[in-house]
C-alpha cells in the first residue's frame, strides 16, 4: 500500500487554461507557471515527465497515472497555479479554473486520484465559495493555499477560512505556489543569489506560519483543524518546537488564548509531506527512525513524490534503517487516516 | 560591593575552564555619544528617543528583559557596571573569560551605524578593556563593524586588530542582502588577513533592520524570537552556497544567540540539495563539511525537549564538540549558568565546548590570573 500525498498537476497550455476561465478574466494578462530567477536551472521537471506530444509535465491524467500508479495506490493531486496576483478576484478565478480542470479531467477520470481544492486566502468570500462548491465531492480531500503570504496564517483575518475547512472536514495544505506572483523576497535577508539557496530556504517559511498559528491560538479555537505543510522540512519541526517550548513557555501569560505548551498543539493538527530532501542523510544512518520519532514526527509525515518536479521522491530512497512501523506510517497509514482513505485489511508497504 | 583590595592581577595562574562567548556590557547614558563623530552626533542625539521596544519579553515593563538581580545599586542598567558584572559573572557564576559584545546602535543609514560602531569601539577600549577595568584580564572585546558599510568596517578592523584585548569582529545579523554577496568580501578579507574570528549577533532593530519574514511579521515575542533563528539559518546557507568559504578558506564565523539545534537538520538539507544539484553548484565540498570547519554556534539559548535524552542524541549527531561554544548571555533574562549548561553536554564534548573551542576561536590564553573566591564550575 502506498499513498502519494503530493502529485502536482497543471493545465496543458494557456489555451487549455483559458478554456476554464470566464470573462472578464479570460481576457486578462496572467503569468505562466514558471518563475523567472527562481526556476531551477536545467529545468523544473523530470525529463521523463514531458509527454510524447509535448504535453506540459503533470497535465495528462493517463501519462501521470502510468508513472504514479506504478508505485502508488492513491495519488493526492495538488494543482500548481500562477502565483498570488495583485487582483484578488483574478487569483480566485485562476484557482477556480484549476479546480474545475482537476475535478472534471482528473477526479472524474480515475477513482485513484484525490484532489486538493485551491483557494485564495486573500479573498475569503471567493475561498468560501470554492469550498462550498466542492467540499461534497467524494474525491476532494483537501484545501490548498500558498505558503507565500503577506500576513501570517495565525492572524484573525484567516480564521473564517479555518472555520470553513474544519466544518468541511478538510485538511488545509500549505504549498509553495508556482508562477510569478507578487510577494516579499523569499528569505529574511532578501533575495538569494542561487536557485539552490532559494530551494533550501523557501520551504522553511512554514515555521513562521506554524509558530504564529500556535501563539494566536488557532488550534485552540479550531480543534478540528488539520494543516499539511506540503513542501516538507518536517525535520525542522523538532528544533523549532524545542525552542518554542523552552523560550515560549514564560511568554504564555501574554497569550491566554493559547495556554498550553506549544508542542501540545501539534499532534492531530500538523502534518508534513516528506520529500526527497527530508530526513537524515549520510552513510550508514542508523538513527533515522529514532529521529523521526522525536516531536512525534512519525505520526505527521506523509510520503510525497512532488512528481513531476525534479526533486521527485521514491520509497526506494528511504533509509534502510527505518523501522517497518515508521515506513507504514510514512508511506500510507498517516495519509489514509488524515484523508479518510479506506485501505484493504492487512495492508502494508 | 565587596571589591578585591587591590586592582592588580594575582601572580597565581589558573587554567581557563569556561570561556563565555556572549556577554553584554552596556554604556552609561551619554558615554558612547562623546565618541561619535560630530557629523553624526547631531542627528543621532539631538532629539529624545524613548524606548523603541517591539516584541517584549515577559514582564518587560519591570525587568526590561534583564536578570532582575543585575541592576546596579547606582540605578544604572544591567551590564553598565564592570565591577558588578565581574562579581556576578566571573566570581559567582564562574565564567573565566568573557567575550564582551556591546549592542552598538543599528540605524537605517549605513554610515550612521558605522559611526556608532566607531564610537562603541573607543568606548569599550577605554571603559572596559583598560587597565583599571580589566585589571583581572578577564574581559575580551569585540571590534564592532557595520557590515553594511564595508569600507568603514574594514577601517575599524584595521584600527583595532592589534589591540591585546580585542578578540573578535562583531557584526549584526540583519543587514541585507545575505553574506554570500560579494559586496562583503572586503570584510572577510580583512578578518582573514588578521586571522580574527567574525561573530554575528542578532540586533532586533526597527523597520527593515528587523529580520523581515518573507511571509509576514510574527505577533508576539515568542513566535518572533523563535523564528529569528531562520535568519541565521539563511545566513549559513548564503555563506556556504555562495562560496564565501571557498573564497576565504581560513574564515571563521560564529553565530551568537541564534540557538543552534536547527543546524542538525539544516546540514542534512544542504547536503541533500548538494547531492541533487551538484552540477549546478560552484562549491567544492559537502555543505556540512563547511559547517564543521568554519562555523561555530554559541550554546545560549539552550532549547530542550521534555525528554532531554533527545537533546543528548542530537548533540552527538551534530558533533557538538566541533561546532559549539559555551555562552551565558549575561545579564539578559535568558542567562544560562555555566554549571547548568555543562550537565547537558555529552562527556566527550565538555572540554571542547566549555573552553577549548573558545580558546582556539578567540586565540585566548590557557591560563589567567587567579581571582579570589571564584566559583570553579568544573
Amino acid at each position: 500500500m502506498l499513498i502519494d500525498a503530493s502529485v502536482h498537476i497543471f493545465c496543458r497550455d494557456n489555451k487549455d487554461f483559458r478554456s476554464f476561465l470566464r470573462e472578464p478574466y479570460a481576457s486578462r494578462g496572467i503569468p505562466d507557471y514558471e518563475m523567472d530567477w527562481y526556476g531551477a536551472p536545467g529545468g523544473e521537471y523530470l525529463s521523463s515527465a514531458h509527454g510524447p506530444d509535448g504535453q506540459y509535465p503533470g497535465s495528462d491524467p493517463d501519462l501521470v497515472g502510468a508513472h504514479v500508479f506504478e508505485y502508488a495506490d492513491i495519488a493526492i493531486l495538488h494543482p500548481m497555479t500562477r502565483g498570488t496576483l495583485p487582483d484578488r478576484h483574478l487569483t480566485t478565478a485562476v484557482l477556480a479554473a484549476h479546480n474545475e480542470m482537476m475535478v472534471t479531467r482528473w477526479l472524474d477520470h480515475d477513482a485513484r486520484y484525490r484532489g486538493t481544492i485551491r483557494v485564495n486566502p486573500e479573498d475569503l468570500p471567493g475561498a468560501l465559495r470554492e469550498i462550498e462548491k466542492y467540499s461534497g465531492h467524494p474525491q476532494v480531500v483537501q484545501i490548498g493555499i500558498p505558503l507565500q503570504s503577506r500576513e501570517l496564517y495565525g492572524k484573525p483575518q484567516f480564521w473564517p477560512l479555518w472555520e470553513a475547512a474544519e466544518a468541511a472536514g478538510l485538511p488545509v495544505a500549505v504549498h509553495i505556489e508556482s508562477g510569478q506572483g507578487i510577494g516579499y523576497p523569499p528569505t529574511p535577508s532578501g533575495h538569494p543569489r542561487t536557485y539552490e539557496h532559494y530551494l533550501g530556504f523557501m520551504a522553511l517559511n512554514y515555521v513562521y506560519h506554524l509558530m504564529n498559528m500556535i501563539a494566536e491560538g488557532v488550534f485552540e479555537r479550531f480543534s478540528g483543524l488539520k494543516v499539511v505543510f506540503a513542501d516538507g522540512a518536517a525535520d525542522f519541526l523538532t528544533p523549532f518546537t524545542w525552542r518554542m517550548d523552552t523560550f515560549g513557555r514564560p511568554h504564555l501569560e501574554q497569550t491566554p488564548w493559547a495556554p498550553r505548551m506549544p508542542s501540545d498543539y501539534l499532534p492531530g493538527h500538523v502534518y508534513f509531506v516528506q520529500g526527497s530532501l527530508d530526513g537524515p542523510v549520510g552513510p550508514d544512518i542508523d538513527f533515522a527512525g529514532e529521529w523521526l520519532s522525536f516531536t512525534g514526527k512519525d505520526a505527521m509525515v506523509l510520503f510525497g513524490s512532488s512528481y513531476p518536479h525534479f526533486q521527485n521522491n521514491s520509497a526506494d530512497a528511504l533509509p534502510s534503517a527505518l523501522p517497518a512501523e515508521h515506513r507504514d506510517r510514512l508511506l500510507w497509514r498517516n495519509a489514509a487516516e488524515l484523508y479518510g482513505i479506506s485501505v484493504p485489511e492487512g495492508a502494508n508497504s | 560591593m565587596t571589591q578585591t583590595k587591590a586592582r592588580v592581577p594575582s601572580t597565581t595562574e589558573v587554567p581557563v575552564r569556561v570561556v563565555d562567548s556572549d556577554v553584554h556590557p552596556v554604556a552609561r547614558p551619554g558615554a558612547v555619544a562623546e565618541y561619535v563623530p560630530d557629523k553624526w552626533r547631531k542627528f543621532l542625539f539631538s532629539h529624545p528617543v524613548g524606548d523603541t521596544i517591539n516584541y517584549d519579553a515577559p514582564d518587560y515593563a519591570h525587568a526590561f528583559a534583564m536578570r532582575v538581580d543585575a541592576f546596579p545599586e547606582d540605578g544604572g542598567f544591567p551590564g553598565s557596571d564592570p565591577d558588578l558584572m565581574f562579581k556576578q559573572l566571573i566570581v559567582e557564576a564562574g565564567s573565566d573569560i568573557a567575550i564582551l559584545e556591546p549592542s552598538s546602535k543599528q540605524t537605517i543609514i549605513p554610515e550612521a551605524t558605522a559611526a556608532m560602531a566607531t564610537a562603541t569601539n573607543e568606548w569599550l577600549a577605554n571603559h572596559w578593556l583598560d587597565s583599571t577595568n580589566n585589571w583581572h584580564q578577564r574581559w575580551r572585546g569585540s571590534i564592532c563593524a557595520a557590515i553594511e558599510d564595508p569600507r568603514s568596517a574594514v577601517a575599524e578592523i584595521e584600527k583595532w586588530a592589534g589591540h591585546p584585548y580585542m578578540s573578535q569582529i562583531l557584526i549584526k545579523a540583519e543587514p541585507r542582502p545575505a553574506w554570500g554577496d560579494p559586496q562583503y568580501d572586503p570584510v572577510w578579507a580583512a578578518a582573514t588577513k588578521h586571522d580574527i574570528t567574525v561573530s554575528c549577533h542578532l540586533s532586533r532593530g526597527n523597520y527593515e533592520t528587523m529580520p523581515m519574514p518573507p511571509v509576514g511579521f510574527p505577533s508576539y515575542n515568542h513566535d518572533f524570537m523563535v523564528t529569528y533563528s531562520l535568519l541565521a539559518a539563511n545566513q549559513v546557507m548564503s555563506l556556504i552556497f555562495d562560496g564565501v568559504f571557498d573564497r576565504f578558506p581560513t574564515l571563521r564565523v560564529v553565530l551568537v544567540e541564534h540557538a543552534f539545534t536547527w543546524i542538525l537538520p539544516l546540514m542534512w538539507r544542504m547536503d541533500a540539495i548538494y547531492a541533487a544539484r551538484k552540477s549546478w553548484m560552484s562549491i567544492k565540498r559537502k555543505p556540512s563539511e563547511y559547517v564543521k570547519d568554519h562555523l561555530k554556534f554559541t550554546t545560549q539559548p539552550l532549547d530542550y525537549p521534555e525528554d532531554k535524552t533527545e537533546l543528548s542524541r542530537a548533540l552527538e549527531w551534530m558533533e557538538a564538540e566541533k561546532i559549539l561554544l559555551f555562552s551565558s548571555d549575561y545579564p539578559h533574562w535568558t542567562f544560562d549558568d555555566p554549571k547548568w549548561l555543562l550537565k547537558h553536554l555529552p562527556e566527550h564534548a565538555r572540554e571542547a565546548v566549555m573552553f577549548k573551542n573558545g580558546i582556539e576561536t578567540y586565540k585566548l590564553p590557557t591560563t589567567v590570573p587567579a581571582v579570589e573566591s571564584q566559583t570553579r564550575v568544573w
